[in-house]
């Protein structure tokens, strides 16, 4: 949950704060005009704090700025420019440390010259600073991680004074500091005193949604949508709308989720931030409806460039992270690396934008390890046209696979060590970036022992039906990388009924993982003394006939071999009388297919053949060929992909031919179909509910 | 019994031999665990099995590794200690003549156990295991463990090898060199700041990266032949020969290769540092720093460095300037090049490019107040500062420049100097232009001309159009390509209807973008004095760089009548800003062109490749620049430090305090000086005692401490006594008297007999030997050599 509570920082926390920057520092300018140790010169500090509240105001921040440092330089006690220094780079920068500089020392200035938390309590003209003060201080320490700190300072705030915004940053600290049941009350409280309703509503849907009542936590998030909509341009009812997506993912109401994430997105504030739209991203991969989810992308950025005031260099890695894993999954495994590689190569601002550090961190090592994995299975079947080609594929190749091994590893440690000892494994914990139905490969890297006591503790406490598939998958799918292929196989075959029609990934994994096993018990020494060798390998082709129509690029990723049947289409030109040599030119293309991500049936697998290869060529001129490769499936007859282009003696063109055919035919062609989302419950008015 | 292939003898004699080498062993020992614990560092560094160090400087750097390496609890130090231990191991093994059968059968044993007992830990906890916490715990420490063993392993295998194999340390030293040379490769192409790790460290240090490289680069190769001289003369265990050693024939050629090998490469770093002195202009995609007189140009078309990320400047706005234009990118101009010569655009005379301060960063600058194409409604005044991280010949700013003055350089140790530029900087897109006219009203012939110059623009001939398409240049009689104008023609068209020169323009560079692609290394095949923009304009695939786009575009506006010039300096993306502040980079260095729109003055119309061969972008590293932010935060003085508490800082964890509080430093003074006092008492401590045993004792001592200076030891075997006539043979000091003195404390029951005289003889007789210069120079050195106290119990 941490990612909404983050996301409140960036949607709900600061918010009032930016509202309130202009009457609050037109306050501190107005209510300061005393001013202390003013000097003497064109301007004072007075008119330059004023200048720089009106700068403000009006959208030019450093100029702005430039006003407030030349202010500190004529009044360096003065603690009007430092504490709209520290607002300024609080609200506006980001920086906060820098921040927190200016307002500790405006804090000692203020205290120097109007006396002790109770004296300033008492003292008509400056207590409403001082409140002011004490909120940028706790928001700053709040934005350092320090929890502790900004709890103190809010509790000097609580002492003494009352406002709005009190009761929800309050139970956010007390949430960070697993305090959940006090930030409850806090919550609960401040709503009967007249906390900010928006605010304090939101950040009760999310202290229930993590005590696990997500019916109440979804009616509070429901009341904050309506009271952030009240507010009209002001309001951001896109973060609580957000909210509701992930509880509604999390209880597996995926169409709900969807209809939340939609609405969200296409509200005024949907594209101020990319965490509804990469949520459902997210969503429509699970779903592997690709297409859709690189649109949702491609919209978010569109939308977002508009607002040309704001910087998208947070939002660059995250969408970097997504991207890849959509390239991965549709068949362009390099442009997934590249994509995975920018992400990683952004770290550095990993966590910045309401999301977790470390889960983001782990999320794109995983990815990272899969796409690096996948574009070694990838580089397997390309056919090189030379022998130092040949090598330095393999080379890569093995490189790609130390990478992948390294990632996963680190990832492994990141999920161990910095995330709670793994509790992003409890599927679709929402404040993850994590791809939960390929999670199963990282998994299989844990001792089998220690991952099925962790995945029984939480089969016995997770009551939601829609994860116990998730967490079979990850047990087959570790059994089996354990030679456990027994167990393995049984689990994931029983597993694999379970999971919903929506959860393609999913199925696309344990289907992958299945052929696998099959494949490696049909060809094992265990088989030699089986009877099941036929009946395994028969099963193989049926998967990866079914795994094929359900995610092609899965089987070229999870370097498996599509079974087909080839035909040899009839030369039409014999009158040069090469046919000789076009019909070695399609031997040779054959044979190089086959050596590849194709194999053929033979005996009674042909009965289950489901596709088809047709090689034909014609001469076009001694020792120029036109030959044309092309997929269909048997069925229905329908062309699955085609490439065609003249060959000769070098072997780069036949080489090219057959890579671009291996491309087309393991790429995203369409997505399925997607029911209509239904209408959200939530935005509908009914019965009150007492929280 | 150890089992051992030698006979007794043999050993014996290898046992005399080794001790001879003792010091040795221990030298080259010692020498593979420092190696070591660069090799575990850099791995760790590398596959971030340790955490990042934020740091500024490079003592910063050093203290963080220091900390990690001292402080147990870190991840780190158990890699360096099981490198260590692999290495020691791997020697007290083959010391114990342990056959690698025997080694082997051990490490396997000690695997099983590690396995079983983590496999029965792990049995045992999850079955008691209540708390999900419990877990993944043995799964931790076994990786954890598998991560020690790899680099335990690979220390143990390597020392193996190399006490036991006479080719040891030149297939470790191949392997390393291959290993430095993969990880430096990434500077060719004159990209001096590859790899990142190297430019951190140039960076932390102040220096070039180009010198950097070098020292590195030389700094390895004395290493290597040092350590491989070092190796040459070693004990080996196990093998047929017991010492690898050469004559004193092959001693001179020991001592002369690697010398004639370190001049060589001397002169071979020195060579290549004149080169990248020579071509500072190469750097930053061909757009050079230096500064170029009239005629000259800092442009190349060869060798783009490419996106570095060496530091060029940090940038701060002091207002705002929300109608940039080319917003979220940014020019800054340095310099313009406006002069056609016949083969490329150069520097043109101070009289037409009169926007461009020709000056130094710091001098100051004003411009002339008459200036055209100027109103407050084209331009917005624009205050920046720029704070130089590396050299500049020349100052850059927004176009134009007002003013620009010195300020004070905040931090000299980090900057190279400052200065703040006032600009009137554009304001209006070329796209709300379209219908403005191009050039001046009252701009002379001379000056329009000067801005039209292009291949082919002077002799006034027209080639056919079905030259077009020719590969080979059609020259006019003034040698001038005429293609070019033919290009031009079939972009912009010879139509009746007039069309804006803002829309010819940007027909043109909207055409250029479309069909070129970006690519640090072009490889154009150039003639001798060939024209180096028709490779990239009239091929199939234009490929090539900045350099490239801008010069074929200036000469098509040019012959589409649209004066245009090349705008150099840096371009960078402002979406990177924070708090008005932008850290630019060397790779950002820019050139491209501009027109000059009537009323509005020169404004950039940059080609944006829609293919790209290399990475294009650099990502600044935030952390770096807001490290940079407040070193120049300019209330950095007045706000004085804020009052730290520890709610707000984390406390420094004991070796922290250690290392930073120079608590080591003073650690190892008194270290030293423990051990001086030491040796002063090993060395005097005989003055003192009454008892005449005892005096013998420490006289004894003393003698042996100070030939033990003079670099002599009792071999093992070897009787005090002959160990007296070996070092009066070699030292002329004649110590039989006192060793036998010694000899009879040690032995006799009846020393007491002995007189304080006889042994104060003895004494004196060792003090009388003569001594020359060599050996006085020997002692004095060995005395300060706190090492000589470990031979004690050798004496």
């Amino acid at each position: 949950m941490r990612r909404i509570l983050a996301t409140l920082i960036c949607f709900g926390t600061l918010a009032p704060l930016a509202r309130a920057d202009e009457t609050t520092l037109r306050s501190v300018a107005v209510e300061s005009s005393s001013g202390i140790d003013e000097p003497s010169g064109k301007e004072s500090v007075d008119d330059l704090v004023a200048e720089a509240q009106t700068l403000l105001a009006i959208g030019n921040p450093i100029e702005a700025r430039s006003k407030l440092l030349k202010a500190l330089q004529l009044a360096p006690r003065d603690y009007r420019p430092q504490m709209m220094l520290g607002a300024y780079y609080l609200a506006e920068v980001g920086h906060f440390r820098l921040a927190l500089k200016y307002l500790r020392t405006a804090e000692e200035n203020f205290q120097r010259d109007y006396g002790t938390d109770e004296e300033i309590g008492q003292n008509p003209e400056k207590w409403k600073e001082h409140a002011r003060l004490l909120y940028y201080l706790a928001e700053a320490r709040l934005n350092l991680d320090n929890y502790d700190g900004a709890l103190t300072t809010l509790d000097r705030f609580g002492e003494r004074y009352w406002d709005d915004w009190y009761p929800g940053t309050r139970a956010w600290i007390l949430m960070k500091l697993k305090r959940l049941d006090e930030a409850i009350i806090t919550a609960q409280a401040g709503l009967l005193r007249g906390a900010e309703l928006g605010r304090t509503y939101n950040i009760l849907g999310i202290l229930l949604s993590l005590k696990d009542n997500r019916d109440l936590a979804l009616d509070a998030f429901g009341k904050a949508i309506k009271a952030e909509m009240a507010l009209g341009s002001l309001g951001q009812p896109a973060t609580p709308l957000n909210n509701a997506g992930e509880v509604y993912r999390e209880i597996f109401s995926d169409d709900l989720s969807e209809a939340a994430y939609i609405r969200a997105i296409s509200l005024q504030d949907g594209c101020e931030h990319i965490l509804p739209s990469l949520n459902l991203s997210i969503l429509l991969v699970d779903q592997l409806r690709l297409l859709q989810a690189d649109r949702t992308l491609d919209d978010f950025v569109a939308c977002f460039s508009q607002n040309r005031e704001r910087s998208d260099t947070e939002h660059r890695s995250l969408l970097a992270l997504q991207r890849g894993r959509i390239a991965m999954h549709e068949g362009d495994t390099a442009g997934a690396v590249k994509q995975l590689g920018m992400a990683i190569e952004r770290e550095q601002w990993f966590g910045k934008i309401g999301t977790n550090e470390n889960d983001v961190r782990f999320a794109t090592s995983v990815s990272y390890a899969n796409a690096l994995e996948a574009h070694a299975a990838a580089l397997r079947d390309r056919v090189a046209p030379s022998l130092t080609t040949s090598a330095r594929q393999s080379l890569e190749m093995e490189a790609l696979r130390i990478r992948a091994w390294w990632y996963r590893r680190k990832a492994r440690e990141i999920a161990l060590t910095e995330l709670d000892d793994f509790e992003d494994l409890h599927i679709r914990n929402t404040d993850t970036m994590i791809e939960y139905p390929t999670l199963g490969r990282l998994t299989a890297g844990f001792p089998t022992r220690a991952l099925e006591l962790r995945l029984d503790r939480l089969k016995a406490t997770d009551p939601r039906a829609g994860a116990r598939p998730y967490y079979d998958l990850f047990e087959g799918v570790n059994l089996l990388s354990h030679g456990e292929s027994e167990l393995g196989i049984k689990l994931l075959e029983t597993t694999l009924a379970k999971f919903r029609e929506i959860d393609r990934l999913a199925r696309a994994e344990a289907l992958a993982a299945l052929i696998r096993a099959y494949s490696a018990r049909s060809r094992g020494m265990s088989s030699w003394f089986s009877s099941t060798k036929a009946s395994d390998r028969l099963k193989s082709i049926e998967l990866t006939n079914e795994l094929f129509s359900l995610l092609p690029a899965h089987v070229r990723n999870q370097d498996l071999t599509l079974p087909v049947r080839i035909d040899h289409g009839t030369s039409t030109d014999t009158s040069t009388g090469d046919t000789l040599s076009l019909e070695r030119q399609l031997e040779s293309v054959k044979s190089d297919l086959l050596q590849t991500r194709f194999g053929t049936l033979q005996g009674p697998e042909v009965s289950l053949a489901k596709y088809s290869i047709r090689l034909s060529g014609t001469v076009v001129k001694s020792g120029e060929f036109q030959v044309e490769l092309s997929l269909k499936e048997l069925a229905t007859n329908n062309l699955v992909a085609k490439s065609s282009d003249t060959l000769d003696r070098n072997p780069a063109k036949r080489a090219a031919l057959l890579n671009s055919f291996i491309t087309k035919v393991f790429s995203h062609r369409s997505d399925p179909l997607a029911a209509p989302t239904p209408a959200l419950e939530i935005l509908k008015s009914g019965e009150e509910r007492d929280f | 019994m150890l089992p051992t292939p030698f006979s007794k003898a043999e050993i014996q004699l290898k046992d005399s031999a080794h001790s001879n080498y003792a010091g040795r062993y221990f030298l080259l020992q010692s020498l593979r665990i420092v190696i070591g614990v660069a090799i575990v560092s850099f791995v760790a560094k590398l596959g971030r099995l340790v955490p990042p160090i934020e740091n500024l400087t490079f003592a910063e750097l050093l203290k963080g590794f220091l900390v990690q390496m001292l402080d147990p609890t870190s991840r780190l130090s158990w890699m360096i200690l099981a490198t260590a231990l692999g290495v020691l191991l791997a020697g007290k093994l083959l010391q114990l003549g342990y056959s690698a059968r025997r080694v082997l059968i051990i490490h396997l044993a000690v695997a099983a156990c590690c396995w079983g007992v983590l496999n029965l830990t792990e049995y045992f906890v999850l079955s008691s295991s209540r708390a999900p916490t419990t877990d993944f715990q043995i799964y931790k420490v076994a990786e954890n463990l598998q991560l020690l063993g790899l680099f335990y392993l690979g220390a143990f295998s390597t020392t193996y090898f190399y006490w036991k194999r006479s080719s040891a340390p030149t297939i470790e030293m191949a392997l390393l060199a291959a290993i430095l040379v993969w990880l430096l490769s990434g500077h060719q192409n004159f990209q001096t700041d590859a790899p990142k790790e190297l430019s951190s460290v140039a960076w932390y240090l102040a220096l070039e990266p180009h010198l950097l490289l070098l020292g590195v680069g030389l700094g390895f190769c004395i290493f290597l032949g040092s350590y491989l001289v070092a190796s040459h003369e070693r004990p080996l265990f196990g093998g047929r020969e017991l010492i690898l050693s050469s004559g004193s024939g092959r001693r001179l050629t020991t001592f002369l290769t690697p010398a004639a090998i370190f001049l060589i490469l001397l002169g071979l770093a020195t060579y290549l540092n004149s080169r990248y002195q020579r071509d500072l202009g190469m750097f930053g995609e061909g757009v050079g720093m230096g500064q170029s007189g009239e005629g000259e140009s800092p442009l190349t078309f060869s060798s783009a460095v490419g996106k570095t990320r060496q530091l060029a400047a940090l940038l701060r706005f002091e207002n705002d300037y929300p109608n940039n234009p080319n917003a979220p990118m940014l020019y800054l101009r340095e310099g313009a090049l406006s002069k056609y010569n016949g083969k490329e655009i150069v520097n043109g005379p101070a009289i037409f490019d009169d926007d461009v301060p020709r000056i130094r960063p710091d001098q100051p600058y004003v411009a002339p107040e008459k200036r055209q194409g100027v109103s407050p409604d084209t331009r917005k005044e624009v205050t920046t500062s720029v704070y130089l991280l590396s050299k500049h010949q020349t100052p850059f700013t927004i176009d134009f420049p007002v003013t620009i003055r010195g300020i004070k350089n905040p931090d000299p140790e980090r900057f190279i100097s400052a200065y703040q530029a006032t600009s009137l900087a554009p304001v209006n897109n070329l796209q709300s232009l379209i219908g403005e006219e191009v050039g001046e009203a009252d701009w002379s012939k001379e000056k329009l001309a000067h801005y039209l110059e292009a291949p082919g623009s002077k002799g006034g001939e027209k080639a056919k159009p079905e030259d077009a398409n020719s590969e080979t240049p059609i020259l006019d009689k003034y040698g001038e390509d005429l293609r070019y104008g033919l290009y031009e023609q079939k972009l912009i068209g010879q139509g009746t209807s007039p069309i804006s020169p803002i829309v010819k323009a940007r027909t043109i560079v909207d055409h250029l973008s479309k069909t070129s692609v970006y690519t640090r290394a072009p490889e154009h095949k150039l003639p001798t004095n060939g024209d180096p923009v028709a490779p990239y304009l009239f091929s199939e695939k234009k490929r090539g760089y900045c350099v490239h786009f801008a010069h074929a575009a200036v000469y098509l506006l040019r012959l589409a009548g649209i004066p245009s010039r090349i705008g150099t300096g840096y371009l960078t993306d402002l979406s990177y800003a924070k708090d008005g502040h932008v850290l630019l980079h060397i790779g950002d260095r820019h050139a491209w062109p501009e027109i000059y729109v009537r009323g509005q003055g020169w404004l950039p119309i940059d080609i944006q490749p829609a293919e790209a061969e290399n990475e294009q972008e650099i990502i600044p590293d935030e952390k770096l620049l807001e490290e940079l932010m407040s070193k120049i935060d300019p209330a950095e003085l007045l706000a004085g430090t804020p009052p730290t508490a520890p709610e707000d800082l984390e406390q420094p964890r004991l070796i922290e305090r250690i290392v930073s509080g120079r608590v080591a430093l003073g650690a190892l003074m008194a270290t030293l000086s423990l051990l001086l006092i030491a040796k002063c008492w090993l060395r005097y401590a005989w003055l003192f005692p009454a008892r005449v045993e005892l005096r013998t004792q420490r006289a004894y001592r003393s003698f042996a401490s100070y030939v033990a200076d003079l670099g002599l030891l009792r071999n093992i075997g070897e009787t005090r006594q002959e160990f007296a006539k070996r070092v009066q043979s070699i030292f002329e000091i004649k110590a039989t008297a006192l060793t036998n003195l010694n000899e009879a404390r040690v032995y006799s029951t009846r020393f007491d007999n002995k007189s304080m005289l006889e042994l104060l003889r003895a004494i004196e007789e060792v003090q009388d030997s003569p001594t020359n210069g060599k050996q006085r120079i020997r002692r004095i050195l060995g005395f300060f050599n706190p090492l000589s106290l470990t031979r004690l119990g050798r004496w």
